[in-house]
């Protein structure tokens, strides 16, 4: 079993994405009643390689540095 | 936001002596969330309002000039007086909000030059719409200023339309939260400490029961747990907010966000005109109607417009009893304390349940402090202007309290959370495009309709039914 160090959490993966401005283009509809500004979301944000929308401390085998 | 890494990691830690020894660097923003999350700059802009509302009046003055509203009007003409005679009023407003929005969305990283010709036209709008709302027969043809704000804002999106960089001006929670601290300074702390439990007590029965409808009616439709969960989430917690942080906790696929975003919209304004409309049929008790909107809305924004909306009706419609302001507190307690401050834990207890029942694999386990880093912060500037204000209450009696107080302390603030208000439900109405909404699909909408009826039917039978001597009991 291998062990995550966490320098190589989603957040630092380049294939996750959190920008609110980013997740309040994709999620349509979100501004109208939500925020990505908000303190409720946390860093979360969408893994491309995936395609899920996940909390940004997670990680998996797919990781891939951001550049 | 959090730091780069300066140079990429390419193997796995074979070790955990590996992994335990690896340089750790900041994941998360952490406290850099002060400037970063909008929440900290509406506990800012709201407290900071109250502190200088307080410091002008213990020195003998008071903000009122600067919170100004339209008055009371019948002809045309005296519409025009009342606008045109406060004119330099108005523009210093404006140019305090202007003031105070740009700095704090500057920080958050938006575009001015997109901001401000944004907001100017949204405070041009609201001074029409409050200006409508002011007119002696409104009422008669329920031109509520929540309701115009909405409906006008609807019109417009959904028709010719705005420019997409408008929206930099259209921040829905940002107005919202600013406007709920600003609230807090009209609601005597005393009143969240004696109606608070019940307001928990009542929001948890409906929370709960309304999350295990939603996620069992969607199971038996066959949809997968991580999506019924969102839409329960969504349906009891509090709406997109709610969903969003559940979404996140349990790695949900990226299409089952807008899909609940699309539900909570989609019923939220229905919500926004049946439930003040059902209150008024019945002629509920202002208060009661106002918890009853608080467990049956689903977010903070949609239901301010209905808990407004029907608040206003008191004093102006026969046979609709109770205060006006009764109805926004009791809105208050129970969405904002009952729901709105458990969505952490929500998605706590549901990051558990996905990483230990559902999706058994590789991936971090959720930490406690997930609770704290989701907890909707502006709820403790709400507490906050409450206790201060309370304090200040205290030290006056009664009769004090309505000569001074009132109107040279309470009354601006008040006036200029309206304001908050009406920027916020035009913006709701403005940022409703029904065309760009995700397509949810039949079952996803039966899952969430179910949960939406034993929503609103609990709701009804705890507020009208089980706890009405509290909610009718507010203004006391």
């Amino acid at each position: 079993m291998s062990h995550q160090p966490r320098e190589r959490c989603c957040i630092r993966c380049r294939h996750f994405h959190n920008s609110p401005e980013y997740l309040e283009n994709l999620f349509k509809g979100f501004t109208t009643l939500g925020s990505a500004y908000s303190s409720v979301r946390k860093e979360d944000g969408v893994c491309e390689y995936h395609d899920i929308y996940l909390s940004a401390d997670q990680w998996c085998k797919d990781f891939a540095a951001a550049a | 936001m959090a730091k780069k890494v300066k140079k990429a990691v390419t193997d796995y830690c074979e070790t955990k002596e590996c992994a335990d020894t690896a340089p750790e660097t900041p994941l998360h923003m952490g406290w850099k969330e002060l400037y970063l999350k909008e929440d900290w700059w509406a506990i800012y802009l709201g407290l900071g309002i109250v502190i200088v509302a307080y410091l002008f009046f213990v020195n003998g003055s008071t903000i009122k000039w600067i919170a100004v509203t339209p008055g009371k009007w019948s002809t045309l003409g005296e519409m025009w007086t009342t606008l045109s005679s406060h004119w330099t009023q108005y523009f210093m407003q404006f140019a305090m909000w202007l003031v105070v929005f740009s700095v704090s969305l500057k920080a958050l990283k938006f575009k001015l030059a997109e901001f401000i010709p944004s907001f100017i036209f949204i405070y041009i709008c609201s001074i029409i719409i409050i200006t409508i709302g002011a007119w002696e027969h409104a009422h008669h043809y329920n031109l509520e200023p929540p309701l115009v704000a909405l409906l006008l804002g609807m019109l417009i999106s959904n028709t010719f339309g705005l420019p997409k960089w408008m929206d930099a001006g259209f921040r829905v929670e940002y107005y919202i939260k600013t406007g709920i601290v600003l609230l807090g300074a009209t609601l005597p702390f005393t009143l969240v400490i004696w109606a608070g439990p019940i307001a928990i007590l009542q929001a948890s029965i409906v929370s709960i029961t309304t999350f295990l409808v939603i996620f069992f009616v969607g199971r038996k439709l066959g949809l997968d747990r991580k999506l019924c969960a969102v839409l329960g989430a969504g349906g009891s917690v509090c709406g997109v907010s709610g969903s969003i942080a559940v979404a996140g906790a349990v790695g949900a696929k990226k299409e089952y966000a807008p899909i609940a975003i699309t539900m909570v919209i989609l019923w939220a304004i229905v919500m926004i005109f049946f439930l003040p409309l059902a209150s008024r049929l019945m002629h509920l008790h202002t208060g009661i109607a106002g918890a009853w909107i608080g467990t049956s809305e689903f977010a903070d924004a949609a239901g301010f417009a209905a808990a407004q909306a029907y608040g206003n009706l008191a004093g102006t419609v026969p046979g609709i009893p109770g205060h006006p302001e009764s109805a926004v507190w009791g809105f208050t307690l129970m969405k904002v304390v009952g729901r709105d401050i458990w969505v952490g834990m929500w998605a706590f207890v549901l990051a558990i349940i996905a990483t230990t029942r559902w999706d058994v694999k590789e991936g971090n386990k959720p930490q406690v402090a997930e609770i704290w880093w989701r907890f909707p912060k502006f709820v403790i500037g709400f507490v906050i202007a409450s206790i201060m204000v309370t304090i200040i209450c205290n030290q006056y009696n009664f009769e004090e309290f309505n000569r001074i107080l009132k109107p040279l302390l309470i009354g601006p603030i008040k006036a200029l959370r309206t304001w908050a208000f009406i920027f916020c439900f035009f913006s709701i109405g403005l940022t409703t495009r029904f065309r760009e909404l995700a397509s949810t699909g039949a079952k996803p909408f039966w899952a969430f309709t179910s949960g939406v009826v034993v929503n609103v039917a609990l709701g009804f039978i705890l507020s009208v039914l089980v706890f009405a001597h509290y909610w009718s009991n507010l203004a006391h």
